[in-house]
């Protein structure tokens, strides 16, 4: 990376002010900030204030009746439901219960799997295949000619005397000619309210071969004028494939025919069997300068945490962690059909792809694991419900019912693998610092990496990176200010080492407003010693109330007020806010590292704990009842090379 | 014809000439298979063109003539599998390919376009019927300084009110630049809905401001996350807006419940065609759960 960050350099955000193309969203170079920033500063610190001053909340990954899977399942509801329940309107769920948020989402991708999402072949007005059947062409030119009454008697004519086509089952001009994909469009382009609500257009490659969960999401900047020009990427073979470096090939050629822009967004490695990351080679092929470089132009953001299973980190591979086992799901992959060992592990988890990441580009020139951090519910039922109190489920029978917590939602005979429905987590949002509430402004905050992820409360999160930040700053009346004027936020890369410093940070997390207290906001930092040694180490740099570090270095922990009975907790423990700076006290200039912020809630009850007390069900042994939901913030990196 | 024409415009008859159409094709397909065409699989120009298309619009580019003999290979054996496995009745019991076909023919009565078109007679009646959705609500802008309970402690009080008092004898009335505590919440609020105040500075706050003296320092006010002094600038009332400012979601709405009218509608006529004998068993196996839920 050639691009450097002076001290007082504006950052990546006031680059995207600029009118850059959308590509270069990410790239950030002190000649484009320049451009982007008024050379004269205003005397008012909040005139001219470009920055993003709020998170938008929202969901990358959700799946309606369109999907197959969810079709079957007995989803009911399709995208329109989907974008009206997250704008905040109640709906009526797939089995019949009265379902609202408690706040509306800011934006939704609809994410459905593109395999067999095309209920109807294409066989809408003009297209080739109708033409091409003579009574076919009849009727399409009799509607075309404003005859369509005769063309519906002659249509019904050939019905009763068995001469109609088998491929022309369809009556022009009916929804039912378009395909899924154009309803989904539609869909988005009906709900999306530029300013209000942002409703993407996207669908879901679904690479699954084995088992091995390889899954992307898509996401258009575009609208659909671009986005109908092309169909899906599937999966299935001929037209599909379950290799990523096709899917960025997909990519690529819709990029160049429609000027358009789209990113991928991976998740639930920890149902990979150990193919997520890889660090050697990836479908039969040794990892080459292509695929890093080719990863990380169209990878820029992973799911790290969903419904499946949390993926920041793994307790076997960060055993001091004490909150590294979140919401764990480590038994097998996606069908329970390969059970997990632990050498996997190392290849499903972010925090090891971060450490790999920074081998890999000494490698290969490119770290192909250089992305930024968003939660999304990849929910099955058209509901992005995630909040503890509110949780709709995974799939339509796990919505609540009294059965839902002792029920199984996958069990493989053959390997052992079982897992609950107790064990589905209600996680997690996505949370992007963007100026405004539109598609293109939403979707370049992700192509910048300038987003982190919650496991469902809608916590406020700054994360900000730079060598000149002194603690006076985490007392200034606008953090994020300072923030911006004197460094880069989440997502964003160092630059060199000035002589003699090391990396500070400027932290501030702010409570969900109607939400639990937090309880600490920590610091995680990755690095690789000369030799090559990958290192990880896990500070706790701001904390509630006045706790002291114990002879282990460990921060006690904040207490619990989970009223388990009534299913309820006080916030009189934690705190509100915490703001802080931190500076690294262990920097070594001549090793690469990432840092990454992750806060953490007090203690509150599980989804679980809701049911038992609303049924009246029984729990099984080992059911998790609490929780201490967090917040994972995309990182900022340090290289030597600057 | 004219009178043909006029009853083929009833959305009645389009339903019922859409599922004529739709039985017709299924019942066409369901004939028994006969020896003499059963074997032949056909792919003509217009499959063929289907096919082509497809691979186009996947990969933006046509396809290479082995590409396009791997796409009808695929075809043909997708076709021989189906074609066995329906003789063989696979489909019937299929919880999956039930569904699917309760799917498809939902999505086959969806609503045609011209049925989704209100006049504005029909939006302001709808307006009108339904008018607490669509208020303009209360709307306030707002500035405000925070103070944390935890940096005072004992003197929060007194501080809020040390501060209160130096701005109300400064003439100009500003607040000094370092007045308060250091927050990530926005130290200023362009008019925003009661309920987007509530979502950032939460409920008791968001009711607290709605009463508030405006053009004036007041305070302090309650959030939870601490103590604000608030000077609100504007608040504009609650309104019924006229249906030019809310067109958009009012149509939405409109077109939301019309397509479940016509769902409804139309599942009623299906259901209509069937008698329907529902046999319950002799010993009574309902719960008396109060699990019913309209």
């Amino acid at each position: 990376m050639s691009c450097k960050i002076i001290a007082g350099a504006i950052t990546v955000l006031l680059a995207s002010a600029a009118p850059l193309a959308a590509q270069d969203a990410g790239a950030l170079s002190t000649d484009k900030a320049s451009k982007a920033h008024s050379s004269r500063p205003d005397y008012s610190p909040y005139a001219d204030r470009k920055f993003p001053v709020q998170p938008f909340f929202g969901d990358t990954h959700l799946h309606t009746s369109f999907s197959m899977d969810a079709g079957a399942f007995g989803a009911r509801l399709p995208p329109r439901d989907a974008y009206r329940f997250a704008r905040g309107e109640q709906v009526t769920s797939s089995t019949g219960l009265p379902v609202k948020l408690s706040q509306p989402l800011d934006f939704l991708v609809v994410a459905d799997h593109s395999d067999n999402m095309g209920f109807f072949p294409d066989l809408f007005a003009g297209k080739p295949n109708i033409l091409a059947d003579p009574t076919g062409k009849k009727w399409y030119d009799m509607i075309k000619s404003g005859k369509g009454a005769e063309a519906a008697i002659d249509i019904i004519v050939s019905f009763s005397h068995n001469k109609f086509p088998d491929d022309l089952m369809y009556f022009p001009g009916t929804k039912a000619y378009r395909s899924a994909w154009h309803e989904t469009i539609a869909a988005a382009e009906e709900y999306n309210e530029p300013g209000r609500f942002t409703a993407f257009i996207g669908y879901e490659w679904t690479s699954n071969t084995g088992g091995n969960n390889l899954h992307r999401n898509v996401i258009f900047r575009d609208n659909g004028d671009k986005a109908s020009q092309v169909d899906p990427f599937t999966v299935y073979p001929p037209n599909g494939s379950d290799n990523p470096a096709d899917l960025w090939k997909w990519m690529q050629a819709y990029e160049d025919k429609t000027g358009g822009d789209v990113l991928a967004i991976a998740h639930n490695g920890n149902l990979s069997s150990g193919l997520m990351f890889p660090t050697v080679e990836a479908f039969g092929k040794k990892l080459d300068a292509e695929y890093v470089q080719t990863r990380d132009k169209w990878e820029r953001l992973y799911e790290a945490t969903q419904t499946k299973g949390d993926g920041e980190a793994h307790p076997f591979l960060s055993p001091n962690d004490e909150f590294a086992d979140f919401e764990t799901w480590d038994k097998g992959n996606l069908d329970g059909s390969v059970a997990k060992k632990p050498e996997m592990l190392e290849f499903e988890y972010v925090r090891s792809a971060y450490k790999n990441g920074l081998k890999l580009e000494k490698e290969l020139g490119t770290n192909p694991y250089k992305f930024g951090l968003i939660g999304s519910s990849d929910a099955h039922n058209s509901l992005s419900a995630l909040a503890e109190d509110n949780f709709f489920g995974k799939t339509v029978p796990q919505e609540p019912s009294p059965e839902r917590m002792t029920a199984t939602f996958v069990d493989n005979k053959q390997t052992g693998v079982k897992i609950m429905d107790w064990e589905v987590g209600a996680s997690g949002y996505a949370a992007v610092w963007a100026e405004e509430n539109t598609r293109e402004s939403i979707w370049d905050a992700m192509q910048r990496k300038e987003t982190y992820a919650t496991t469902g409360p809608r916590m406020a999160v700054r994360f900000f990176g730079g060598w000149d930040f002194v603690a006076a700053d985490a007392e200034e009346r606008l953090p994020a200010y300072v923030g911006y004027t004197k460094g880069v936020p989440m997502g964003g890369d160092l630059g060199a080492a000035p002589a003699g410093k090391a990396p500070t940070f400027l932290v501030a997390a702010l409570k969900d407003p109607i939400g639990a207290n937090l309880d600490r906001y920590q610091i995680v930092k990755g690095w690789m010693e000369g030799d090559g040694t990958l290192q990880e180490e896990v500070y706790d740099v701001v904390w509630s109330g006045d706790r002291q570090p114990g002879a282990d270095g460990k921060l006690p922990p904040v207490g619990d007020t989970v009223d388990m009975a009534n299913a309820n907790w006080t916030n009189t423990i934690g705190a509100p806010e915490l703001i802080a700076v931190w500076t690294d006290p262990d920097f070594d200039p001549s090793e690469p590292a990432f840092y990454y912020g992750r806060v953490i809630e007090i203690p509150t009850p599980r989804w679980t704990a809701y049911d038992a007390k609303f049924f009246g069900t029984t729990p099984l042994d080992g059911t998790r009842m609490k929780v201490q939901d967090r917040a994972y913030t995309s990182p900022i990196w340090y290289d030597p090379a600057g | 014809m004219r009178r043909v024409r006029q009853v083929l415009s009833e959305p009645l008859v389009h339903f019922l000439i859409i599922g004529a159409v739709v039985f017709g094709a299924w019942s066409a397909l369901d004939r028994s298979p006969r020896d003499s065409d059963a074997q032949v699989i056909e792919v003509g120009p217009g499959r063929i063109a289907q096919l082509y298309q497809m691979f186009s619009r996947t990969w933006q580019r046509p396809p290479t003539p082995l590409e396009l003999n791997g796409l009808v290979e695929a075809f043909v054996k997708e076709e021989i599998f189906y074609r066995e496995g329906a003789r063989m009745g696979l489909d019937r019991d299929d919880t999956v390919i039930r569904r699917r076909m309760q799917q498809k023919m939902e999505f086959l009565i969806e609503p045609r376009d011209a049925e989704l078109n209100p006049s504005d007679e029909q939006l302001r009646a709808y307006l009108a019927e339904n008018a607490a959705a669509f208020h303009v609500p209360v709307r306030i802008a707002f500035r405000q300084v925070f103070f944390d309970p935890t940096r005072h402690g004992d003197t929060l009080k007194a501080d809020i009110a040390r501060l209160l008092a130096a701005i109300e004898a400064d003439e100009s009335g500003e607040v000094p630049k370092d007045a308060g505590d250091p927050t990530l919440l926005p130290p200023a609020m362009p008019l925003m809905r009661a309920d987007q105040i509530a979502a950032n500075f939460g409920t008791e706050f968001a009711e607290a401001l709605a009463v508030a003296p405006a053009g004036r320092w007041t305070g302090p006010l309650t959030s939870t996350f601490g103590q604000h002094l608030v000077f609100v600038d504007e608040r504009t009332e609650k309104r019924d807006p006229s249906l030019d400012e809310v067109r958009d979601p009012v149509l939405r709405e409109w077109q939301s419940a019309k397509r479940r009218t016509i769902a409804d509608e139309r599942y009623g006529a299906l259901r209509a065609n069937y008698e329907v004998i529902v046999t319950l068993p002799d010993d009574d196996r309902t719960s008396t759960v109060d699990a019913d839920h309209d």
